[in-house]
């Protein structure tokens, strides 16, 4: 009875650790980063924008929004962004003012 | 103004296009194709001014009876920037139609205008323009799939062959046929929070339906040049050979048709005072006026090359690499990088520079550069270098280039300072942070080159020419009026003269003019004023006679060496002719005192006098004009005399203090 417990137990655990494990990625997990942090090549979706000057909004009127996937195709100052198949320098002062998750 | 067309955007006064006619205004996303498009529509026949009480330009011209406004190259018609405002008043006077230029490369960025434009209600026709690229790409897009999806007509063009264009006339032709209302179409109704992200949902969503990739859609070309192009120090070292190459082109090959013009007005000038009898009139017409004109026009050739080179770059896609890899050295001078075309073109001629400042978006950052492009060292001060390199080492080419890189670099440094100075005083104000689009490398048009560089000469004899004629016969009548009788020497020098015969004679006739010259002008208005000044002239080691030169140089400063040529009874023919007897001259002059007048000191002075000083009208015809008022031209003027004078002074003083005289 106790090893039937215990086994019970323990494949009881094993499923839940599988479907942690199954869950995990759609879990909130805080990967937010800021543009500017992000290496070369990598590909992130904005998360958030925390400006609103008139800079911003030229960006933002190019495609970048919330929700869009982007590439960094070249990080430094600046850097050069791909939003909807179009390459983009932007200033690193204006990049550290959009949150992104890495994809 | 519909609900739609009124829900996000504030209500803006209309702008008037023009009564007469069918009237289309042309919209598009920068890099869009647009003024190429518009450049195939028009050709010629195309006027340039601003916009009333703004410094943007407005672009209008003639096609198949309509008439055709280029509007700014825009993303969004937010009117958050001037260029923007502009556009949203021109729409909302209700243009007959409007053709929006959409870049098939980038259909949906495309499409977040033009459903802007569509909430305007103004009858809508869409150019998809750059076919032939989305095709190369693997990129296929359904026309009436996408007209279906906007209620608009789209047209597929390639712009730049002239492909599609009689089918976007057969479209126009229907537009202007019914006169149609615009018709109630697919909004987004993207007025909530985030209308970026609500319409880019809208633009993604219809771009995906009529969009079909047959492979991944990739520019190697572009990707491949980019690495080197925007690498961080390749970059700019790229840079400045494209830099150097197109001054190669501007010193190297304007020289022949400035050689040409020189030699047309000056041949015109003989040809008039040899057919008319020697008067007051006459002098006024070779002097004033066609000496006023050729001075303004042999600078012309350069204005040409360089902006015929500047287009052929923006078109191939590469200056914006230039003010890509610039931006982060230029923003530490609190300018952006898109300034450093305009500052290089400025070691040219700071006209064309201030007309090239158009690119720069901020409008405080663009005034800055404005302001200190004149410093630059320009061609028209090469002569003057030229006579102080002369008088101060002669016989030494070696010190003398030392003279040149000294006055170039100070020139490039003070304007630099002053950018430095201004946007941390005058015009406070952080640079705006870069964000400019890459746009994929391709064959640049000569038609569009040719067509912006015979615009753009066009605004530069309309607007410098007539002031350059203005003030070129104020400063004659100055330097003529009031008359003197001619002096005691020089009558009894050509009493002399009509005593002998031969080559003798002709030598003492030659003297005795030279001293009526000479005299005509000390006694003038401008040798008073000379006088007058001297007082003020005088720390900087400059005597009245210096005075002279510099108020005769006041609209071009190249002017002082004839004014000195002729002060110092060199005679102005001559100093041309033969610049060495000039320089001889000038050297054995003496003061009243019985000083040498273009010692060490005077000349080090006079030199930086003339790197710093504004002297130049034709210019400040040109601010006025891009800055849409009087207040900058009068500040550019007084802050760079202000600098020049202290300038000079320090140098002279110093000098002085260290016993070089």
């Amino acid at each position: 009875m106790t090893i039937g417990s215990t086994t019970n137990s323990l494949v009881a655990t094993l499923r839940i650790r599988k479907k942690v494990m199954n869950e995990a990625p759609m879990m909130p997990v805080p990967t937010h980063l800021y543009l500017n942090e992000i290496p070369s090549g990598a590909h992130a979706v904005v998360h958030r924008i925390e400006a609103a000057d008139e800079a911003m909004h030229r960006l933002m009127a190019m495609g970048l929004c919330v929700g869009r996937e982007l590439e960094v195709v070249r990080q430094g100052n600046p850097l050069i962004l791909r939003i909807l198949g179009a390459r983009i320098g932007v200033s690193s002062r204006l990049a550290r003012h959009v949150v992104v998750t890495l994809s | 103004m519909s609900a739609t067309a009124t829900c996000c955007q504030p209500a803006e006064k209309p702008i008037a296009l023009g009564t007469k006619g069918f009237r289309i205004a042309l919209a598009g996303n920068p890099n869009s194709g647009k003024t190429t498009l518009f450049n195939a529509l028009t050709g010629l026949r195309t006027q340039t001014a601003n916009y009333p009480g703004t410094t943007v330009e407005r672009r209008a011209g003639r096609f198949n009876g309509c008439e055709v406004i280029d509007l700014p190259g825009l993303y969004d018609l937010q009117a958050m920037s001037e260029e923007e405002r502009i556009a949203v008043a021109v729409l909302t006077d209700k243009p007959d139609a409007a053709i929006v230029v959409a870049d098939s490369m980038n259909l949906s960025r495309s499409l977040f205008l033009v459903s802007q434009i569509l909430e305007k209600n103004v009858p809508v026709i869409v150019a998809l323009n750059m076919m032939d690229l989305a095709e190369d790409a693997g990129v296929q897009i359904d026309p009436g799939k996408l007209a279906a999806e906007l209620g608009c007509d789209v047209v597929p063009i390639v712009a730049r062959s002239g492909r599609g264009l009689d089918n976007l006339n057969r479209a126009i032709e229907r537009v202007k046929a019914a006169r149609l209302p615009a018709r109630p179409v697919a909004t987004c109704g993207a007025c909530s929070d985030c209308r970026f992200q609500t319409r880019y949902a809208w633009t993604d969503a219809i771009a995906g339906r009529c969009t079909q990739h047959t492979r991944e859609p990739a520019n190697k070309w572009t990707e491949r040049l980019d690495q080197y192009l925007t690498h961080p120090i390749v970059g700019v070292l790229a840079f400045f050979g494209v830099m150097l190459a197109v001054f190669f082109l501007i010193f190297h090959i304007a020289h022949i048709p400035m050689d040409l013009i020189d030699a047309l007005f000056s041949g015109l000038g003989s040809w008039i005072a040899q057919r008319m009898p020697e008067s007051d009139l006459r002098n006024l017409l070779v002097k004033g006026v066609i000496g006023g004109m050729g001075g303004m026009l042999v600078f012309l050739p350069q204005i040409c090359i360089l902006f015929f080179c500047l287009s052929l770059l923006e078109d191939t896609g590469y200056l914006a690499r230039a003010a890509f890899v610039m931006d982060r050295l230029m923003r530490r001078a609190g300018l952006p990088g898109k300034a450093f075309v305009p500052l290089l073109s400025a070691h040219a001629c700071a006209i064309p520079a201030i007309m090239a400042t158009r690119v720069i978006e901020d409008k405080r950052d663009r005034l800055v550069t404005i302001l200190v492009l004149p410093l630059v060292s320009c061609s028209a001060r090469i002569p003057v270098y030229s006579m102080l390199a002369a008088l101060l080492f002669a016989h030494d080419a070696w010190r003398a280039s030392l003279v040149f890189t000294g006055a170039y670099t100070l020139g490039l440094v003070a304007a630099i300072t002053a950018a430095f100075v201004l946007k941390r005083t005058v015009l406070k104000g952080e640079t705006r942070p870069l964000v400019l689009e890459l746009p994929g490398y391709k064959m640049p048009s000569l038609r569009t080159a040719a067509l912006m560089t015979f615009d753009r000469a066009g605004v530069f004899i309309k607007n410098a020419g007539t002031i350059i004629l203005v003030i070129s016969i104020a400063l004659w009548a100055l330097a003529t009026y009031p008359k003197s009788p001619p002096p005691p020497e020089a009558v009894a020098l050509q009493q002399q003269a009509a005593t002998l015969t031969g080559t003798p004679a002709g030598e003492l006739q030659a003297k005795a003019d030279r001293l009526i010259s000479h005299n005509a002008l000390a006694n003038s208005a401008a040798g008073r004023v000379g006088r007058w000044i001297e007082p003020v002239l005088k720390p900087l080691g400059f005597d009245w006679q210096i005075g002279i030169g510099i108020i005769s140089s006041f609209a071009a400063r190249e002017v002082i060496v004839s004014t000195l040529a002729v002060i110092y009874g060199v005679g102005e023919d001559v100093a041309e002719k033969n610049p060495d007897s000039l320089y001889d001259s000038l050297r054995k002059a003496e003061r009243s005192d019985g000083r040498k007048v273009f010692t060490t000191a005077t000349c080090a002075s006079l030199l930086v006098f003339y790197v710093l000083a504004m002297q130049c009208l034709s210019t400040q015809a040109i601010t006025r004009r891009e800055t849409n008022s009087l207040k900058w031209p009068v500040f550019q003027l007084v802050y760079m005399t202000v600098l020049a004078y202290v300038g000079s002074l320090i140098v002279y003083q110093a000098l002085r203090a260290f016993g070089v005289s």
